[in-house]
């Protein structure tokens, strides 16, 4: 077997392991709620930074391109639609990868590092129900949370925005995001969300557990996660976009 | 630390740096090799990140493009103006920031845990001048550069995906796109590219710098190194972005 099939292999067992051991969330339930409370509260200001800005410089973007076919009233349609549909999840991912994803993975790295697991293990516990486990459910189910919050704030910040800088009518342009931000837009904006929440609780999980190597081995697990992070976001991005428009052109057809 | 401290030591490290490159104090070998490990290493990434946006975008700007005027003839102009103005600078510079930017704040943190810095210091050394300053170029460039690249990947991907699953054919997809896009919208790019790039490793050394002792100092270094540039970039992406709204009005 070639070298990344067996990684590939590795991460699906990884994670086959984490979803297999979601009982023991009730077990270690205190460590669960401290790290969920934990994540949350600290990526919370990242998150809303984050979606204001996306959220208005796509509005920006959308309304410089609109002005010149004065087609400015379907302004809030089109980018509420185009920002929660495409850009707001990659880019709210892209910053919490960075934030949530860093950090837990960087916390593990050192346990494991520092032998904590090791020893953890030498007591008869299973180490991954017991560290990974609860880390990976808090920053997954977190992360979703904070990925579709963010998607609402991004709305308010593009609402900002046009009204601030376009003197656009915000009435109209919220009547025209119930026109255009469809039920599919907001099926394919959770289902993102959902996706990349697994994806990042899941890789900063695996890299940390899988350390070696002394503090350099620490900022390499920190370095990898970022970068597989990103990488495997934009390509589920686009298997997402793909399924649900054929699940719904499917259905259509139907 | 609080927030207006931060942006004075940032500004202060940035201007040293660009001080240190205009009088040539830095040194032509590291700048090199540092153009080497910025560009060179991660243009895999970014041309793939770049160039499936680009493919995403063509597909959502067709669905978008269809529900308002119910034709797509302009779809490859609308969506590669978006390319180029906002997603090749910004995703180049994240990318930069997660691989380059995260590992100067732990280089850097981890050289003052053991000393390192004030060994330099005593030397009469000036580690910004020494560390910093041959970053701040090659950041920079590459970040430019990389920009640039995937750009063009990214058109060509786009043109095939459009092509195969759109039905569009080649003569009014590029006729399209060189309606819409100008050398403007180059120019602003660049811009763009060329100041995110040169702000990664002043904020990152800055963090570095301030990282507090001990192996968990230099994790929060990196982390903290990582959010710092996120937030920045998006932010000053803002302002380019108002500030052209508003020349171009």
């Amino acid at each position: 077997m070639s070298l990344r099939l067996k990684a590939l292999n590795e991460h699906l067992m990884f994670f086959w392991s984490l979803v297999v051991r979601m009982p023991q969330l009730l077990t270690e339930r205190r460590e669960f709620l401290r790290q969920f409370a934990d994540v949350g509260l600290r990526s919370l200001s990242t998150t809303v930074t984050a979606g204001i800005f996306t959220g208005a410089i796509m509005a920006l973007q959308f309304h410089l391109q609109l002005k010149d076919f004065g087609a400015e009233s379907v302004l809030g349609g089109l980018n509420t639609s185009g920002t929660i549909r495409e850009v707001g999840p990659i880019l709210i991912a892209f910053m919490l990868a960075g934030k949530v994803g860093a950090f837990t993975s960087a916390e593990l790295g050192t346990m494991k590092v520092t032998d904590q697991i090791q020893a953890v293990r030498c007591l008869g516990i299973d180490p991954i129900s017991f560290f990974v486990v609860p880390r990976f459910w808090a920053v997954a189910l977190n992360s979703i949370l904070l990925l579709v919050f963010g998607l609402v704030i991004s709305v308010i910040g593009g609402l900002m925005a046009v009204w601030v800088v376009a003197g656009i009518n915000p009435d109209q342009y919220l009547l025209m995001i119930a026109r255009f931000a469809t039920t599919e837009s907001l099926v394919l904006a959770i289902s993102k969300s959902i996706v990349f929440g697994l994806l990042m609780g899941h890789i900063c999980c695996a890299n940390g557990y899988w350390t070696e190597g002394g503090t350099q081995g620490v900022g390499l697990a920190v370095k990898k996660t970022a970068v597989q992070s990103m990488v495997s976001i934009v390509l589920a991005d686009f298997l997402v976009s793909w399924g649900v428009e054929f699940i719904v052109r499917s259905g259509d057809w139907l | 630390m609080n927030f207006f401290l931060r942006v004075i030591d940032t500004t202060r490290i940035l201007a040293k740096s660009l001080r240190a490159l205009l009088r040539g104090r830095a040194s032509t070998r590291e700048i090199w090799s540092q153009l080497y490990e910025f560009g060179n290493s991660s243009i895999g990434i970014v041309v793939l990140c770049v160039t499936f946006m680009g493919i995403i975008l063509i597909s959502e700007y067709s669905f978008h493009m269809k529900l308002v005027i119910g034709n797509d003839s302009m779809i490859p102009g609308f969506a590669m103006i978006l390319l180029i103005r906002e997603l090749a600078p910004i995703v180049g510079a994240l990318l930069i920031t997660s691989k380059m930017g995260a590992s100067i704040a732990a280089e850097l943190a981890a050289m003052k845990n053991t000393e390192q810095i004030d060994a330099y210091r005593l030397l009469g050394l000036d580690i910004i001048e020494l560390y910093v300053a041959p970053r701040t170029l090659a950041s920079a460039i590459s970040a430019w550069a990389l920009a640039t690249i995937s750009l063009a990947i990214a058109v060509l991907g786009a043109w095939f995906s459009a092509v195969v699953f759109l039905n569009f054919s080649t003569g009014p997809f590029f006729q399209s796109l060189f309606i819409f896009v100008s050398s403007g919208d180059l120019v602003l790019m660049s811009v763009k590219a060329l100041i995110f790039g040169s702000c990664i490793p002043a904020i990152s050394a800055h963090y570095g710098l301030q990282a507090s002792f001990g192996a968990e100092g230099v994790g929060h270094a990196t982390t903290d190194a990582v959010v710092g540039n996120s937030i920045t970039i998006i932010v000053m992406d803002f302002v380019i972005t108002y500030l052209y709204a508003v020349a171009s009005s």
